[in-house]
């Protein structure tokens, strides 16, 4: 079974045998490259890798593609697969701070045909955007993340003419797999090259995902442990894919991305461990919720401190400092991240009973 | 040949279905009498109706304390900007992020494949690293974040592009020892590139090719014979904009 650690190697050998190659590659647009989030104590991969020979047709036929992707890597190899495909493809690809009403009237004026990303920054595009802008968009592909319920509420709301497709990519590892028009969302079946386990099953059987992958001629990666948890479907499917699993997040709970942010655990001890003459415990809730239509991330701080009963100024004083403390960006604090309208304030519950150590400590949970 | 270049060009936007230019220019005709435009006419119109060019293109969002807009540029009139220097494994370091993908599209129209930097200066420092870049094109801003990484390389880059319309020449040229090569690119999002000036103490900018370049006033006016999406004629930049006027 390959690890982080393995998979490192290989992308590493993989980027070191295009770095000596004696010329530059014929076709530079044949290569992508891919940065890795680095989350969950990790440091981030690079990996170099070729664009699939089908995917200059991910974007056939699109006129006016609109991208929501998170990385700046990803939104590049979009943008490259745009310029790939036949046809007058106009591209425009969304950044986060983009994500105003100012936007409102360029986006309508842009007229997608084809939206394309993460779902929670194609959901707040949709939240965005006029309905008769929704109504012109005819395919939606969605990638990165799981689906939730919210996002897909919103996505279909709008969206209600689109076709919606969605696949499994990971950094270093590409394309994994692809919904189809039968399966519901976030099931996928393998690609070609692609054979997938589930080990470690639970009595739901869920498990932690294997991938085994060949990423070139001479290199494959065989049982990587993606970090992911799946189960599988034994029904067979109607497009014909025997093998259907469906993807259910992250295994480790160390982070949860949401609202364009990365609720990390370590960095709320780090917050938590300031405040321990405060509380002696904490569990942190983060959710995604429509706001005036606008979709914002919510924290709710549940907090376990033994002895005497905390003042509401004791509260209210936690509530701001800890705010002001806690990243959820490289450079931005959950306090910035308030002010700017993209977050709801802390919320912050002290309980009366301590918290029950389960597997693992959970102490970051989404709640969808 | 120019003058007769430049009319020709007149007329043809003149005659265009794309009715941008011509609701400005009315009756005029010669160049020598046209009107100037601004960023705030890019601002006022919708892409929809300054576009005199179909073809493959990227869609740029332009945000400026004055309003936000599209800017359309065709991937083959990028790769004709002159955003970078020729080499093996480029880097882009550019803190917006449109600009960040045009100019890595730029790289790719060149055959090169680039590496798009995050904004994060350790991740960014970090893939750097890991790619052993060779050259580098950022902007004033974000290059500094980066010489903790630029001190610590055993050669020098090919080459150092810094882009932008505003340059403090004292803070930057130090940087030049980490470069074979190093020039400013005066630039903007809706313009594209039109002079560059070897990076020194005391930069002289010249007038990229089709670039035509004059002073009204305290202001540059720049025309571009480019036959790009949305033409750039008599465009006239807010005064003090430019660090740097070009030699005209």
């Amino acid at each position: 079974m390959l690890d982080r650690e393995g998979i490192t190697c290989i992308v590493e050998r993989t980027m070191y045998e295009f770095i000596s190659a004696p010329i530059s590659p014929e076709n530079a647009d044949a290569y992508r490259i891919h940065m890795s989030s680095g989350t969950s104590r990790s440091t981030p991969i690079l990996t170099i890798g070729r664009f699939m020979p089908a995917s200059s047709e991910k974007f056939a036929a699109v006129e006016n593609l609109l991208l929501c992707c998170g990385s700046r890597t990803v939104r590049l190899s979009n943008v490259v697969l745009a310029r790939k495909s036949q046809g007058n493809c106009k591209v425009l690809a969304l950044d986060f701070q983009d994500l105003s009403p100012k936007a409102r009237h360029l986006v309508d004026d842009f007229l997608a045909n084809c939206v394309s990303g993460l779902p929670s920054f194609v959901a707040r595009v949709a939240v965005l955007i006029s309905p008769s802008t929704g109504l012109a968009v005819k395919t939606v592909d969605l990638s990165g993340e799981r689906l939730t319920a919210l996002h897909a509420s919103l996505i279909r709301d709008v969206f209600c003419d689109a076709k919606i497709q969605m696949s499994y990519i990971a950094a270093e590892l590409g394309l994994i797999a692809r919904s189809c028009k039968f399966t519901p969302f976030n099931y996928y079946h393998p690609i070609d090259d692609v054979s997938v386990e589930v080990i470690d099953a639970n009595e739901l059987g869920i498990g932690d995902l294997l991938i085994t992958k060949r990423l070139s001629p001479t290199i494959s990666v065989e049982r990587y442990r993606i970090g992911d948890v799946a189960r599988f479907h034994n029904e067979p499917c109607a497009c014909g894919a025997v093998i259907t699993f469906e993807l259910l997040g992250r295994s480790s709970n160390d982070y949860i991305k949401v609202a364009g942010a990365l609720i990390r655990r370590d960095e709320f001890d780090r917050v938590a461990a300031l405040f321990r003459h405060l509380f002696d415990d904490y569990r942190a809730e983060v959710e995604e919720v429509l706001v005036d239509g606008m979709l914002k991330g919510k924290i709710t701080l549940r907090v376990y401190r033994n002895g005497t009963s905390p003042t509401p100024a004791l509260v209210d004083t936690l509530v701001h400092d800890f705010s002001r403390q806690v990243f959820l960006t490289p450079n931005q604090t959950l306090l910035d991240l308030v002010e700017k309208g993209l977050f709801l304030p802390l919320q912050v519950r002290f309980v009366r009973e301590a918290f029950h150590q389960k597997n693992k400590d959970v102490k970051l949970t989404l709640t969808v | 040949m120019q003058v007769q270049t430049v009319q020709n060009y007149i007329d043809r936007l003149y005659n265009h279905r794309a009715d941008f230019y011509r609701t400005r220019w009315r009756k005029r005709r010669l160049f020598s009498e046209l009107p100037f435009i601004s960023r705030a006419d890019f601002i006022q119109t919708p892409l929809s109706a300054r576009r005199y060019e179909q073809k493959d293109s990227l869609v740029k969002l332009v945000r400026t304390n004055k309003g936000w807009f599209l800017s359309e540029w065709g991937f083959e009139d990028i790769g004709r900007e002159a955003f970078g220097i020729e080499s093996r494994r480029p880097m882009v370091y550019i803190s917006d992020s449109h600009e960040a993908i045009e100019k890595s599209m730029w790289c790719y129209e060149h055959n090169m494949v680039p590496l798009i930097g995050e904004m994060d200066p350790d991740i960014a420092m970090y893939a750097a690293s890991k790619y052993q870049i060779d050259s580098l094109i950022t902007d004033e801003n974000s290059l500094p974040k980066l010489l903790p990484y630029l001190r610590n390389r055993t050669e020098p880059l090919v080459g150092l592009t810094i882009l932008g319309l505003s340059f403090n020449v004292e803070t930057l040229a130090p940087f030049s020892e980490y470069s074979q090569r190093s020039r400013l690119v005066l630039c903007r999002a809706e313009t594209g590139a039109f002079a560059e000036a070897t990076l020194s103490p005391d930069p002289v900018f010249t007038l990229l090719p089709q670039c035509i370049g004059e002073r009204a006033g305290d202001s540059f006016v720049l025309t571009k014979l480019a036959d790009i999406v949305t033409p750039i004629v008599k465009y006239k930049f807010e005064p003090g904009a430019l660090s740097h006027i070009p030699q005209c």
